[in-house]
């Protein structure tokens, strides 16, 4: 009863004495109790009765419409780009030779893949050609570097 | 829903502190929409956002003649940016912090640089004339709420004037409802104590001295 109490003490403390404005979920099991504080309650009502007596703001004529206008003048930048029939099929045309393109330098690449391999092309390649080996520091480590560098004389 | 021109008033009983967030989300469509820059649809949205997100604003800024102008630049942040937010569901707290943001850093910064210290009353018809000439006490209680810190004035205006569930308030303010309780009782207790040599006085006026 006591916990009871308090809370009901807490809620008219913040909402007032008006139960509608009450959390809903406490609202009955706390109206059942508000006989049992009724110098809380009083107090409450008081300040209830006070803040409904300040002013009320009047909203000015036309505030609304000044907004509007002002929005219109301030348009926010869309990254949409309104849809036009006309581009699409010039749209799907230049699509389509791009696409063609693109497949035959595909199929020009696989071609030439499969020739390299089964000529065995580059290995043949090699064998032709001569490596040389003259920089110091890939040959660091290697014992007649010197040799190799200068040349037997 | 809050349709343009519509008044919630404290004394409201229709609004109730719900568990629950509102359960439809008819701000996603037109969300998307604005995404796409339709301006129909982002005009859909200021008509149903505009009148909330302005008198939360007011009351933050005690009754400023920046609010017009502070409610303007946090909508047009949604139109510039509209990619930022998708849940429609979250559109309404995300404009209230956005726009109260916007206002906390306006009055910090012409603290700061010592201009225009004092609130300057927005012109808003009638009511401003009553507020300055007829109604003292009335004068007297929004200076009050003028004095209150800046979270405790939000959350009074949030879940007090506009009817607001503490989780929806919560999610407004990006805290969690045990904050928004505790905002709520010091915002109270500080109205009560700043304005205590008048109170009899205020109450008497009202017609509510409880004893």
């Amino acid at each position: 009863m006591d916990a009871l109490k308090t809370r009901l003490a807490e809620v008219l403390a913040a909402y007032g004495a008006d139960p509608a404005r009450w959390p809903a979920a406490e609202r009955a099991r706390l109206q059942a109790a508000i006989q049992s504080e009724p110098q809380l309650l009083a107090e409450a009502r008081e300040i209830d009765l006070v803040l409904a007596k300040a002013a009320a703001p009047v909203i000015p004529a036309g505030a609304a419409s000044r907004l509007l206008a002002r929005a219109g003048q301030a348009r926010p930048a869309l990254n949409v780009v309104p849809f036009d029939p006309a581009r699409r099929g010039q749209g799907q045309r230049q699509r389509s030779i791009w696409s063609w393109g693109a497949a035959a330098a595909l199929a020009a690449s696989f071609a030439c893949g499969i020739f390299l391999g089964t000529t065995n092309f580059a290995a043949r390649l090699g064998d032709s050609e001569v490596v040389e080996i003259d920089d110091p520091i890939v040959l660091t480590g290697i014992d007649d570097a010197t040799v190799l560098l200068e040349g037997e004389s | 829903m809050f349709m343009p021109g519509e008044r919630k008033r404290p004394g409201d009983v229709s609004a109730r502190n719900t568990e629950t967030g509102p359960s439809n989300d008819p701000d996603s469509a037109l969300l998307a929409a604005v995404a796409a820059g339709d301006e129909k649809a982002f005009a859909g949205l200021v008509e149903r956002h505009y009148d909330i997100v302005y008198r939360v604003v007011w009351r933050v800024t005690s009754g400023h003649a920046d609010t017009e102008d502070i409610v303007q630049e946090a909508f047009l942040k949604l139109w510039n940016n509209p990619s930022q937010l998708r849940q429609g569901a979250a559109l309404r707290g995300w404009l209230m912090r956005v726009a109260t943001n916007l206002a906390i850093d306006r009055a910090r910064r012409k603290q700061a640089s010592n201009l225009d210290d004092q609130p300057e009353i927005a012109d808003s018809g009638p009511d401003a004339l009553d507020q300055v000439l007829g109604d003292r006490s009335a004068t007297d209680i929004n200076s009050a709420l003028a004095r209150l810190p800046e979270r405790q004035r939000l959350a009074l205006s949030l879940v007090y004037f506009e009817n607001m569930s503490n989780i929806e308030a919560a999610a407004a303010m990006e805290i969690s409802v045990e904050a928004i309780e505790s905002l709520l009782a010091r915002g109270r207790r500080a109205l009560k104590a700043d304005l205590k040599d008048r109170w009899r006085d205020l109450l008497a006026d009202i017609g509510g001295m409880s004893q």
